[in-house]
């Protein structure tokens, strides 16, 4: 039913229905996400060791969401590859589907055609998840920063944990990247909302 | 012979398996860097720098900003802003091969992810109280005594 409809429509309809949903898009994010400041620890005698299980279990199996979008990705894939073995921390599936991922690993340069689809990805990842940003690109817009299809840092678009620079970074950067992601969610607790 | 590929496949088995581990435990063990490694860190020595912004005019990005004031100090400009958003720098090294001073270098750190999208922004005085880690690239003297060559690869 619903295909038969877009089937009978122009493609200049369309054009202009996709060009409206990224322009909406584009005036929602016009100011940048803040970031999330951890907060001193308030664990309560009932949470605390409730945290500590959830935490540990959470830190220790993060599975990504294999969102390579530039030559980041190799960095990213040879981080999962046999020299840095990303699976020494519990993470090693990139997973294609986001319902089974709680971190977007966001490598590379996103444009305002893809920013949509990785908002909904983001939107249908489950709770708690996380974002790194991970090289130029993904932090602050990269090399097209000023250019009309590129958004400047996709901060912009979802709330960014960890911020990892470099064009691109080494495997170890990323690493320390995702160790200091582990280290934010180990001090998360469930007295307050993990996300923003 | 029956048998054959089955063999041959499992000498393979068994040769990866008397193999020396491939991984790096990154956080413990480290591989060596490249002399001239372009690590994700500038350094800026404000004791040379005249305040003249070709690294500013290098720089394809337009990351470094630098302002100077006519006070002068010791026959020169003394610089009072000099900023770099490191989020943005691709540490192409245009900066420093620019520089007529030899006040700019690259660095060897590169375990520099921040929570905070400002933590990557540099101001004067965090280049001045940084860790000063110089690589080897464009100036290789500063290299001499480290490895020539990555071991193992």
């Amino acid at each position: 039913m619903a295909l038969n409809r877009i089937r009978q429509r122009e493609s200049l309809e369309l054009d202009k229905e996709e060009g409206q949903i990224i322009a909406d898009l584009q005036a929602r994010s016009a100011r940048a996400y803040p970031d999330i400041v951890p907060e001193e620890l308030k664990h309560s005698v009932l949470i605390g060791p409730v945290d500590s299980l959830l935490n540990w279990g959470r830190s220790s199996s993060v599975w990504p969401l294999s969102f390579g979008l530039a030559c980041c990705a190799i960095e990213m894939i040879s981080c999962g590859a046999s020299r840095f073995d990303i699976a020494r921390f519990g993470m090693e599936l990139f997973r294609a589907s986001p319902r089974q991922a709680d971190l977007m690993l966001v490598s590379g340069t996103v444009t305002w055609k893809m920013a949509p689809a990785l908002r909904r990805l983001y939107d249908q990842m489950p709770e708690p998840k996380w974002v790194v940003a991970m090289g130029a690109c993904a932090t602050c817009g990269g090399t097209f920063h000023d250019s009309y299809s590129v958004v400047p840092g996709v901060h912009r678009i979802v709330p960014v944990d960890v911020y990892i620079p470099g064009c691109p970074p080494r495997p170890d950067a990323l690493l320390y990247g995702l160790m200091m992601l582990h280290r934010r969610i180990r001090k998360s607790t469930i007295a307050r909302k993990a996300g923003p | 012979m029956i048998g054959a590929g089955i063999v041959k496949g499992m000498a393979v088995t068994l040769r990866h398996l008397l193999r020396r581990p491939f991984t790096v435990q990154y956080p413990e063990e480290r591989l060596p860097l490249p002399e001239r490694f372009r690590g994700n860190e500038l350094i800026w020595l404000v004791e040379k720098c005249t305040g003249c912004n070709t690294c500013a005019k290098a720089c394809p990005h337009g990351v470094i900003q630098v302002e100077t004031s006519a006070k002068l100090d010791e026959n020169r400009y003394f610089v009072e802003k000099f900023e770099a958003d490191m989020g943005l720098c691709i540490f192409c090294g245009l900066c420093v091969e620019a520089c007529p001073f030899e006040a700019l270098y690259l660095s060897r750190e590169f375990e520099k992810a921040t929570y905070r999208h400002e933590d990557m922004f540099r101001r004067r005085d965090d280049f001045i109280n940084a860790q000063k880690n110089f690589s080897g690239y464009f100036y290789p003297y500063l290299d001499k005594e480290r490895p020539k060559r990555l071991e193992g690869w």
